[in-house]
């Protein structure tokens, strides 16, 4: 054994640190967004909200809103578009194409849903806005007044979303602060 | 040149670089939200909701259907229909894994190769079947013998059921079987005190004071979630006048724990019990003088039985019931506003004896509260109403004038049956057995098994893989609830009739027939029988009924009144049912046009001891039934949810529990939770003991519904046959069997 080997000290501990210390933040911190276990979309529709919002004078509600049957409409269907964009609104290249490939031939645009709750998940917006009065900001941020939609960050493993997302801790958390229901049952029918 | 030391700390290193960087903590995150795929997912598709009525046992509760494409994934009640009014049972809420149940269902017509019972098939086509059966029934009555076919009928007052008599008519049987035996000693009972057929309910919901016989009413009695719901209305709902229940049982059952008063009473005397009640209100003079004078006949001859034989001292030495509680409830009955006492032991399926019935609605009559508000109601129904009259042909005349194989005349005496045809009393050569169990629910199975080795040939009609299935040779898998056309006609007990239909939700994902339309199929082709079937299918036979009901114009659906044209009622009726709580109620027809106390042929109302087996030195216990809410006796047999929930007061592993009490353990050495022999005339079984002081002393109770050797994985070989060891106990006057008692013996292994 020759003098030189014990002379490495704590650089193969460090080399070790930095290595395994970036590698855990570069591919599996959704800030950076490196596959493999990230991916990215974009919108099919560069949509603005804050178009809708402040130059069209829109609220929430006159496309968000609750079916005379009481469900909850969700993202709205092309239909609802085609009320205002039957003909092109301004004169953007965006625009043209939205116009052509979803509301000529009303097919309805694949939105990237940044809320949707998986299916062992029941979730009411009724209890939420129509019993609690809560308003949109409260759980979905500022989504509803961005100009360009943010990137789908989604994971390739679970194919969860990773921004605007509620998770189970979310929801107990409100659940417990406010003093409702907080059992198991009360989401996972 | 790296070292060992070296390497080490690069890994250390590492492994504490990774603590500091979101991996760790993203991985474990994203494997939980990765594994819950793993679980059940519902199917994606669209969503629609469905009406159909509810099959599975004769309550004809109204259900929603959520359905995702074509797969049904949830069954609720429907909370516009006035029986469940939303509600459910636990069989009904786990409907959707009989309907899917692949290990359970059969998927073809089978045809036996192998040894009978050794469960080896042979998949053949439905022509093929259906010949089969065809040759068979046509030279069986060419030569003269139709009186050689049997058929058991597992649906009870259904339009199926009138279907399947009204074959064996035409086709010239008498040997007829329904498995509801209980049901047809109360229609006999009825027949001989008040003249007439058809329905006999009770309106619990306007009475005030009930007297029940061994009726479970909260744990399935009649139509289970009417009785849930009346449970609710009379001990939850301040605004309904109070009601007491008086409950006369042997056993502490959990309708017995919720009731007003438990009155322990021995196993089968309360026919006796009914009869000291009898003689308080007579001796007191507390009986309705103006019903009884204008409305009763053999009044005299009743009064003297019951005050010479039933003094109160007496019934507390059959029954075990203080001659002061006698007294006591007879005088609280009698004074009540609306009293009724119900007869139906456990769920009402368990037989009652004939002059026991005769006994309990005697008391009815003492109290005047037949036909009245909160009392007995009495009236004719759709099914018993409708069938037309049709002509035999010389064929069937001859043969029909051959007895019955049980050696009855109006009663399915199974028992007998099986004896008769083991001992080759009596000839059956081809048995039909229709969605009915007798080989798991026969008084007796044991020897009805032996019988079906002198049968050369057995057909089953069967939606699954049951018992007398697996004995059969020729298998006809029936399209099964939610995938078939039904009827829905009045239920045990209730006080109004009612009808239904219930349209196919779904298409069967197996290659089965409706069993109704193979009867009429059959039916046209045997000669002389077009003329008593003469419909097509059986949606045709439920249309004509619903047509009757619109002729008549009485009733209404749901809460609302008849619609304005056919078309639109039979839309109506796929989504509620038509019932007429102001059904016109059936007066007294018997000869003298009043209540018979002692009916032309019969004996005043007597306390008749039931004919036990078996030694009383070598089985000196009673062995009774324990029936509750999560068990189903019979073919229809609990959904593998229900087998999840049992507690372990029933079956723990896969050994059966009995209940007994603690004083009569020590008698036999046992502690509780030992393993011990049980023997009884019939058979011996292991089980488990459980100490349980709500139950009398000298006195075992065994679980009705498990021990199966059939169906799939969940209900096969878990605990005992009950029945196996129950076997029965006899009628001495009607030979009716029912399987409330047996003596036994419980020896420590």
């Amino acid at each position: 054994m020759s003098q030189d080997n014990k002379n490495l000290g704590w650089a193969p501990f460090v080399v070790g640190f930095i290595l395994a210390f970036s590698v855990g933040w570069i591919f599996f911190s959704k800030h950076f967004v490196v596959p493999p276990l990230y991916g990215k979309l974009q919108q099919p529709v560069s949509f603005s909200h804050k178009v809708h919002t402040e130059t069209a004078g829109m609220t929430c509600e006159d496309c968000h809103y609750f079916r005379p049957n009481g469900v909850w409409a969700g993202i709205p269907s092309i239909e609802k578009c085609a009320e205002c964009h039957e003909e092109p609104q301004g004169e953007s290249k965006e625009e043209i194409k939205f116009i052509n490939t979803y509301v000529e031939p009303r097919k309805e645009v694949p939105w990237l849903i940044y809320s949707r709750e998986p299916k062992n998940v029941f979730f009411s917006h009724a209890a939420h806005l129509t019993i609690a009065r809560f308003k949109c900001k409260v759980c979905h941020k500022d989504l509803g007044y961005n100009d360009k939609p943010p990137v789908y960050v989604y994971s390739k493993l679970s194919k969860y979303n990773q921004q605007y997302v509620i998770v189970m801790e979310d929801c107990m958390r409100c659940h417990k602060k406010f003093d409702v229901r907080n059992y198991c049952f009360t989401c996972h029918k | 040149m790296l070292t060992r030391r070296d390497f080490l700390q690069f890994i250390v290193g590492g492994t504490i670089g990774t603590l500091f960087s979101p991996l760790p903590w993203r991985m474990a995150d994203e494997m939980a939200l990765f594994s819950q795929r793993w679980t059940y997912q519902p199917p994606k598709g669209k969503e629609n909701w469905v009406h159909a009525v509810c099959q599975l046992c004769p309550g004809g509760c109204g259900l929603k259907v959520r359905k995702i494409d074509e797969r049904v994934v949830k069954i609720e009640g429907n909370s516009l229909n006035p029986i469940n009014r939303g509600g459910l049972c636990p069989l009904g809420a786990a409907g959707i894994q009989l309907v899917y149940g692949d290990h359970r269902r059969i998927k073809k017509p089978l045809k036996r190769v192998g040894k009978r019972g050794e469960d080896k098939w042979e998949e053949i086509e439905w022509s093929m079947a259906l010949n089969v059966l065809l040759e068979r029934l046509q030279e069986l009555r060419k030569s003269g013998k139709g009186h050689a076919l049997a058929c058991i009928d597992g649906y009870g007052n259904t339009l199926i059921s009138g279907l399947i008599k009204r074959f064996c008519q035409a086709y010239g049987t008498p040997n007829y079987f329904s498995m509801g035996v209980a049901d047809e000693v109360s229609s006999l009972a009825i027949r001989a005190m008040q003249g007439h057929d058809g329905c006999i309910g009770f309106d619990l919901e306007n009475s005030n004071y009930i007297l029940s016989f061994g009726s479970q009413l909260w744990e399935g009695w009649g139509i289970p979630v009417r009785m849930q719901i009346l449970y609710s209305h009379i001990y939850g709902n301040p605004n309904r006048p109070k009601a007491k229940i008086i409950q006369f049982e042997p056993r502490m059952s959990d309708t017995a724990a919720k009731v007003d008063e438990w009155v322990p009473v021995k196993p089968g005397t309360e026919g006796a019990l009914a009869l000291g009640v009898a003689h308080v209100i007579v001796k007191e003079g507390l009986y309705n003088q103006e019903f009884v004078t204008n409305y009763t006949k053999g009044f005299e001859s009743f009064k003297k039985r019951v005050l010479e034989k039933y003094a109160p001292h007496k019934v507390a030495e059959i029954t075990g019931v203080a001659k002061e509680e006698i007294s006591r409830i007879a005088r609280e009955f009698a004074k009540a506003k609306f009293p009724v006492a119900v007869w139906g032991r456990g769920k009402g399926d368990i037989p009652c004896g004939f002059y026991e019935v005769m006994a309990i609605q005697s008391l009815n009559a003492l109290v005047g509260n037949i036909n009245r508000k909160g009392g007995v109601i009495c009236f004719k129904d759709v099914v018993n109403e409708w069938w037309s009259a049709f002509g035999l042909d010389n064929t069937a005349k001859s043969t029909l004038k051959k007895g019955r194989a049980d050696g009855g005349g109006h009663l399915s005496l199974l028992h007998k049956f099986s004896e008769n045809v083991k001992n080759k009393k009596y000839p059956i050569e081809v048995l039909v057995t229709f969605e009915a169990n007798p080989c798991y629910a026969a008084p007796d199975p044991v020897s009805f098994k032996q019988a079906l080795e002198n049968i050369p040939f057995i057909v089953s009609f069967s939606a699954f893989m049951d018992e007398t299935t697996k004995h059969a040779d020729l298998v006809l898998p029936t399209a099964f609830f939610l995938e078939r056309w039904d009827g829905i006609t009045t239920p045990k007990g209730l006080q109004y009739p009612i009808f239904g239909v219930s349209r196919p939700v779904l298409k069967s994902a197996y290659d089965v027939k409706h069993p109704a339309d193979i009867i009429l199929f059959i039916s046209k082709k045997i000669n002389g029988l077009s003329q008593a079937m003469p419909w097509d299918n059986y949606k045709a036979v439920l249309i004509t009924v619903a047509k009757k009901i619109y002729e008549k114009g009485e009733g209404k659906i749901g809460n609302f009144p008849l619609p304005g044209s056919f078309n639109a009622m039979w839309e109506k009726l796929n989504e509620n049912i038509w019932l007429n709580p102001d059904v016109k109620r059936e007066g007294f027809k018997t000869a003298s046009g009043k209540f018979e106390f002692i009916p032309a042929g019969f004996d005043v109302p007597r306390y008749e001891p039931w004919q036990l087996k078996g030694d009383k030195k070598e089985f000196p216990f009673t062995l009774i039934p324990l029936q509750c809410l999560m068990l189903t006796d019979g073919y229809m047999a609990s959904a593998p949810y229900m087998m999840k929930a049992l507690a372990s007061t029933i079956l723990i592993k896969n050994d059966l529990v009995v209940e007994i009490h603690p004083a009569t353990a020590t008698k036999c050495h046992l502690m509780d939770g030992d393993r011990a022999l049980l023997k009884t005339p019939f058979g011996e079984a292991q089980v488990r003991v459980r100490f349980s002081e709500g139950i009398n002393k000298e006195m075992i109770a065994i679980p009705i519904g498990l021990g199966h050797k059939a169906y799939d994985e969940y209900l096969k070989d878990k605990g005992i046959n009950a029945h196996e060891v129950l076997g029965y106990a006899e009628e001495k006057f009607t030979g009716i069997a029912t399987w409330a008692l047996s003596r036994v013996n419980l020896i420590k292994i």
